[in-house]
C-alpha cells in the first residue's frame, strides 16, 4: 500500500491542476482580508471567519470533488489505466490509494489556507482592521478543521463515483461545482443537519456563534452525526463496488 | 512454456474468443494474424487477465501473474508529464523491480539521450520504442506486443524490426507480436497463428522467404473463412 501510495504522489510531478486548486482554496482567505484592507472602520474576528467560511463551505467541496476526479482521471486521460491495473494488485488497493491520496492533499489544501489566515491576522490586527469580541482563534481553528474533517472523505467517496462512471473530468468538474452549491444550499435549513456538508458547516459555526447552531443542539448532533456515517459508508461502498467490479472485457 | 487451454469469451451475442488452445515456447517469436476485430487484442488482454474468459491459461503448468507479462497493449500509454526516465522508474517501483537497469533499457530501444524529455514531448516512434523498453524492464518471460509499428514510417518499422530480432530474441523470452502487417511479421516471426472471428484457424513455422508467398496464404486463409461465415 505504501508503494501504491507513494508512486500516486511521484504521477502528480508537473500537473498544474493542483495548483489551480490550491488558488481555488485560498479565494475565501484572500477576498476576506482584502475586504478588510478596502473597507472603512473593524470588523470582529467572529464576523470575519463567518464570511470566509461561507465561501470556502461553496468552494472548499468544489475543489475536493474536481482533486478526486483528477487524480482518477489521470489513467483515463493517459490510457495507462490498463497498464496501471495489471501491476498485480487488487483493485480494492489501487482504489484506496487514491482515496487516501486525495484525502491527504485536501486536508493539506485547508491547511494551507489555515495558514494564510493566520499570516494574515497579525497584519490586520497591527493595523487595527480587527477586534476580538468573545471569539477566540483557537474557537475558528477547533470549527474550521471539524469542518474540514467532514467535508472531505465524504466529498471523495461523491466524486470518486462520479469519475468512475463518467471517465470524464469535464462531466466530473461540473458535476463538482454542482455539488459545492447543493452543499451550501442546506446551510440555513433548520432540518439541514440531514445534509453532511451543511451539517459540518453548522458545526463548525457552533465553535464561532453557539446561538448559530440547531435549536435543538443534541437530537441535532445525533443525527446529523448519523446521517453522515450513513450517507458516507453508501457513497464508499458504491465507489468502491463500481472501480472494483469485474468487468467481461477491461479497457 | 505459455498453455493457453479452450480459452473462450462471449459478450451477449458475441463470441469474441472461441475455444482457443495455444502452445507458446521461450525463445521463440510467434506472429499472431488477422484482420480487424479478430480478437487479437481480446486474446492479449485475456493472457494479461483483463477478460472473464472461460478455459486455462497457466505458465509453466503455474497459475499465471500478470507480472510474467510485458505488454504493450493498443498503444505506448505513459504519463504524459514525466520524462522517460520518471516514467520507466514508476513502472519499477509498481513492479517492485530492484535496481532496474533503467539506463540499458533504453539505451537498447536508443533512448538513453531523451531520457529527460517528457513522454509528451516523444515522436510515435520514440513512444512505441520506449513501450518495447518498459514491456522488457524486469526480464518478463513472455512479451505482448499489439501491433507494435502501428503508425511509424518504414524507417521506425525496420527500427522495431531490428530491435525484436537482433536485440531482444533470447532463449529465456517468449514474444508474440500481432500485427496485420505481413511484411513485418514475416521478417520477425518464427511461427505464424492465423486468427479470424476469434477462432485460431491455423499455426505454422514462418518459412517464407518473401512476403508476397504470405500475402498469398493469409488472403487465401482469410478468404475461405469468409465463406465459411456466410
Amino acid at each position: 500500500m505504501k508503494t501504491l501510495i507513494i508512486n500516486e504522489f511521484r504521477k502528480l510531478k508537473r500537473e498544474w491542476f493542483l495548483l489551480m486548486l490550491l488558488l481555488l482554496t485560498l479565494i475565501p482567505v484572500l477576498t476576506g482580508s482584502l475586504g478588510l484592507f478596502l473597507n472603512e472602520g473593524q470588523k470582529p474576528l467572529g464576523d470575519l471567519f463567518f464570511f470566509i467560511n461561507n465561501q470556502f463551505s461553496l468552494f472548499f467541496p468544489m475543489v475536493v470533488f474536481i482533486l478526486i476526479g483528477s487524480l482518477f482521471y489521470q489513467e483515463y486521460k493517459n490510457k495507462t489505466y490498463i497498464n496501471w491495473i495489471t501491476y498485480g494488485y487488487s483493485k480494492t488497493k489501487l482504489f484506496f490509494s487514491k482515496t487516501i491520496v486525495g484525502i491527504i492533499i485536501a486536508f493539506v489544501l485547508a491547511g494551507l489556507m489555515y495558514l494564510f489566515l493566520v499570516a494574515f491576522f497579525p497584519i490586520i490586527m497591527s493595523m487595527g482592521k480587527i477586534t476580538i469580541g468573545s471569539t477566540s482563534f483557537i474557537d475558528i481553528t477547533k470549527g474550521f478543521f471539524l469542518e474540514v474533517l467532514l467535508l472531505v472523505p465524504i466529498t471523495i467517496g461523491a466524486g470518486a463515483i462520479v469519475i468512475n462512471l463518467s471517465r470524464n473530468i469535464v462531466v466530473t468538474s461540473v458535476l463538482g461545482v454542482i455539488y459545492g452549491f447543493v452543499s451550501v444550499f442546506f446551510i440555513g435549513a433548520s432540518q439541514g443537519y440531514f445534509i453532511p456538508a451543511a451539517f459540518a458547516y453548522r458545526l463548525c459555526m457552533y465553535f464561532v456563534d453557539q446561538t448559530s447552531y440547531y435549536d435543538n443542539p443534541t437530537m441535532a448532533t445525533l443525527t446529523g452525526l448519523t446521517s453522515y456515517l450513513i450517507i458516507f459508508t453508501i457513497l464508499f461502498l458504491i465507489g468502491l463496488l463500481l472501480f472494483t467490479r469485474k468487468r467481461k472485457i477491461e479497457n | 512454456m505459455l498453455n493457453i487451454e479452450n480459452v473462450s469469451l462471449t459478450i451477449g451475442a458475441y463470441t469474441l474468443l472461441d475455444n482457443i488452445s495455444l502452445q507458446l515456447n521461450e525463445g521463440k517469436i510467434y506472429g499472431l494474424l488477422g484482420p480487424n476485430g479478430a480478437g487479437k487484442t481480446t486474446l492479449f488482454k485475456s493472457m494479461l487477465g483483463l477478460t472473464a474468459y472461460s478455459g486455462k491459461i497457466t505458465s509453466d503448468n503455474q497459475l499465471l501473474s500478470s507480472r510474467d507479462f510485458g505488454s504493450l497493449i493498443e498503444y505506448p500509454a505513459f504519463y504524459n508529464n514525466l520524462t522517460v526516465v520518471e516514467n520507466l522508474q514508476l513502472h519499477s517501483q509498481y513492479l517492485e523491480i530492484q535496481q532496474p537497469d533503467i539506463q540499458s533499457s533504453l539505451e537498447q530501444v536508443d533512448l538513453w539521450g531523451a531520457r529527460k524529455k517528457k513522454f509528451s514531448q516523444l515522436s510515435l516512434g520514440m513512444k512505441q520504442r520506449l513501450g518495447i523498453a518498459r514491456a522488457f524492464l524486469g526480464t518478463p518471460k513472455y512479451l505482448l506486443l499489439d501491433e507494435p509499428t502501428n503508425g511509424l514510417d518504414p524507417m521506425g518499422i525496420k527500427e522495431i524490426r531490428i530491435l525484436l530480432k537482433d536485440k531482444l530474441k533470447s532463449p529465456q523470452h517468449c514474444i508474440l507480436v500481432s500485427s496485420h502487417n505481413l511484411t513485418e511479421i514475416a521478417a520477425i516471426a518464427d511461427e505464424l497463428i492465423f486468427i479470424h472471428g476469434g477462432q485460431i484457424i491455423k499455426t505454422m513455422q514462418n518459412t517464407f522467404e518473401n512476403e508476397q508467398d504470405l500475402e498469398k496464404l493469409y488472403e487465401d486463409i482469410m478468404i475461405s473463412c469468409q465463406k465459411e461465415g456466410a
